[in-house]
């Protein structure tokens, strides 16, 4: 589960700290910077475990505008089962011209060192923490993606599981594709490759792709299953099976995926998301999980995420401005994004004072959450 | 009292109560596979004036749940506190008739009074020995995946004739008719 997130000189993020808990509501007024913390949730992610270079997406134009600093401080503190872990991660720009380079990074566990690249040497720390390995490296990019699992670096690598397997998801089913040219381990952001996605679930976590068609069954009226058509090794198309008349009556139909309202796509990205990607200890952050989706629909699905995930020990941030997520999350689990001034972003618990009987979601749509 | 409501209210005075409700109603044939129908009123902003929001919100409640044709159930779940059961229950109904609004007679509530505090039901549920007449003792917060399995037992509990665990605490016992009129 992360626990903390600090970031430095990257965009309205200055001297920014975060300690989200295992279930989180951030709230806050459009331009606070609420979608800026899962970017970078995701970038490190990105960058540390799926192999991407830091050229793209880190300096340049992504540092505080109104700074004139060189380096980029990212910092993730995430307990484990094994304990607590810190990845840092510097980037500055170097050469002629300028181009991004990674000045530092290091994960520890409990202060004590797995893997370290400085001065453009990787420093590889096995179980025991002992310094066995070290090479030159390539400073665009994260050694740390390259590693593979081996039986003395499995403290390194339930990181890296973590990591890799963190989402940051913001469901746009107008994007949600219906072909399946292959199998791909990770959704988009948008969950365009939704149909890719699912045909490697279908294959890899059968059991929550049941759990998912139950799922599916009590919120979509008709629904009985996904299915994959199409030649085994080619390109596949998403079908949706339907039943017009009523449960073990009338006639099943096959329906292309993209013939789903935007509303019936949400609710199966959503749900899918629920049941196959909030996995033990994973971390799931959804931007507006509420958009396109029926006012009916949110609270079981609220209910059931928040639930699985307090059952497995898996974490979720959500961004939302609705009030049927401010008022149900926003008590106990809210917090407020916030910026002064156009300056930096801060973040502080929502805590209206003990005797109101406003609802969360009026006390925001009043303003006074700054009372 | 509907075999099954179209629409099921939940009025709670905090989440420990409403995830109870909900995750009884979970385990009732007539909705586990229909959640959708289950509204949640929501909780107010303030964490220390659950039991007032309660009592504000009761005669807006049962007005619209009166004013459908369509069946409705109405669920409410407050603490006694320092009151008896039926006293507590008596503030609901007095804020009725300051409302001008008849009182409960046939109408499908349902009102479930835990003495202190929902937690003390929770624990008893999952066999734990608890006290419920001192307010200041038994108070450490319950998990979400305790309240689930609560729910569980409770359900088993409010069936007619079961066996009752040893660890039921009186308000609770008293309560079971009133969750098993629920389903």
């Amino acid at each position: 589960m992360l626990t903390r997130l600090y970031c430095d000189n990257y965009k309205c993020l200055v001297n920014f700290e975060f300690q989200p808990g295992a279930t989180q509501l951030l709230m806050g007024r459009n331009g606070a910077g609420k979608s800026t913390v899962f970017e970078v949730l995701e970038l490190i992610r990105d960058f540390a475990a799926r192999g991407e270079t830091c050229e793209d997406r880190l300096v340049g134009q992504t540092r505080t505008r109104w700074q004139d600093l060189p380096d980029q401080r990212f910092e993730l503190d995430v307990n484990g089962t094994l304990g607590k872990y810190t990845y840092e991660l510097v980037v500055d720009e170097s050469g002629r011209p300028l181009r991004p380079r990674v000045k530092k990074e290091r994960l520890s566990l409990e202060g004590k060192p797995l893997y370290l690249f400085e001065d453009g040497i990787v420093h590889l720390h096995n179980d025991r923490f002992e310094d066995r390995t070290q090479f030159e490296f390539f400073p665009r990019r994260s050694f740390l993606a390259e590693i593979e699992s081996r039986p003395d670096n499995t403290k390194l690598m339930w990181f890296k599981s973590w990591l890799e397997r963190l989402l940051c998801v913001q469901v746009n089913p107008k994007r949600m594709r219906s072909d399946a040219e292959k199998e791909v381990l990770y959704p988009t952001p948008d969950l365009s490759n939704f149909a890719e996605w699912y045909r490697h679930l279908r294959q890899d976590s059968s059991a929550a792709t049941d759990e998912l068609r139950s799922s599916l069954q009590e919120v979509i009226d008709g629904f009985e299953g996904l299915d994959l058509k199409g030649p085994p090794s080619g390109t596949r198309l998403l079908q949706v099976a339907v039943r017009t008349g009523g449960a073990g009556k009338g006639k099943s139909q096959q329906y292309g995926f993209d013939e789903l309202s935007d509303g019936q796509r949400a609710l199966v990205g959503l749900y899918t998301l629920l049941h196959c990607a909030l996995t033990d200890h994973s971390t799931l952050c959804i931007d507006e999980p509420d958009n396109f989706v029926a006012l009916r629909e949110i609270q079981p699905w609220l209910s059931d995420i928040l639930d699985r995930a307090q059952g497995n020990g898996s974490q979720v941030l959500l961004i939302s401005h609705h009030p049927e997520l401010l008022n149900q999350l926003a008590t106990r689990n809210g917090v407020i994004i916030e910026r002064t001034d156009a300056g930096p972003t801060r973040v502080r618990p929502f805590a209206p004072p003990d005797d109101w009987t406003l609802t969360p979601a009026e006390i925001i749509a009043r303003g006074w959450e700054h009372a | 009292m509907p075999d099954r409501a179209s629409i099921v209210v939940i009025l709670a005075e905090d989440q420990e109560h409403q995830n109870l409700v909900w995750h009884y109603l979970k385990h009732c044939t007539a909705y586990k596979k229909k959640m959708g129908c289950v509204r949640k009123v929501p909780l107010p902003g303030g964490r220390g004036c659950g039991s007032q929001y309660v009592r504000q919100q009761f005669p807006g409640q049962v007005a619209a749940c009166r004013g459908r044709h369509a069946s409705n159930l109405l669920i409410v779940i407050t603490d006694a506190d320092h009151l008896s059961a039926a006293e507590r229950e008596q503030t609901l109904c007095d804020e009725l008739t300051q409302n001008n609004q008849p009182a409960i007679g046939e109408d499908p509530i349902v009102i479930l009074v835990p003495k202190w505090q929902v937690e003390t039901w929770v624990k008893c549920l999952l066999g734990q020995a608890v006290q419920e007449d001192d307010k200041d003792t038994d108070k450490p917060a319950v998990t979400a995946p305790q309240v689930i399995a609560a729910a569980s037992t409770l359900h088993d509990w409010a069936r007619l004739n079961a066996q009752i665990g040893a660890t039921c605490v009186d308000s609770l016992r008293s309560a079971l008719p009133r969750w098993r009129r629920i389903g």
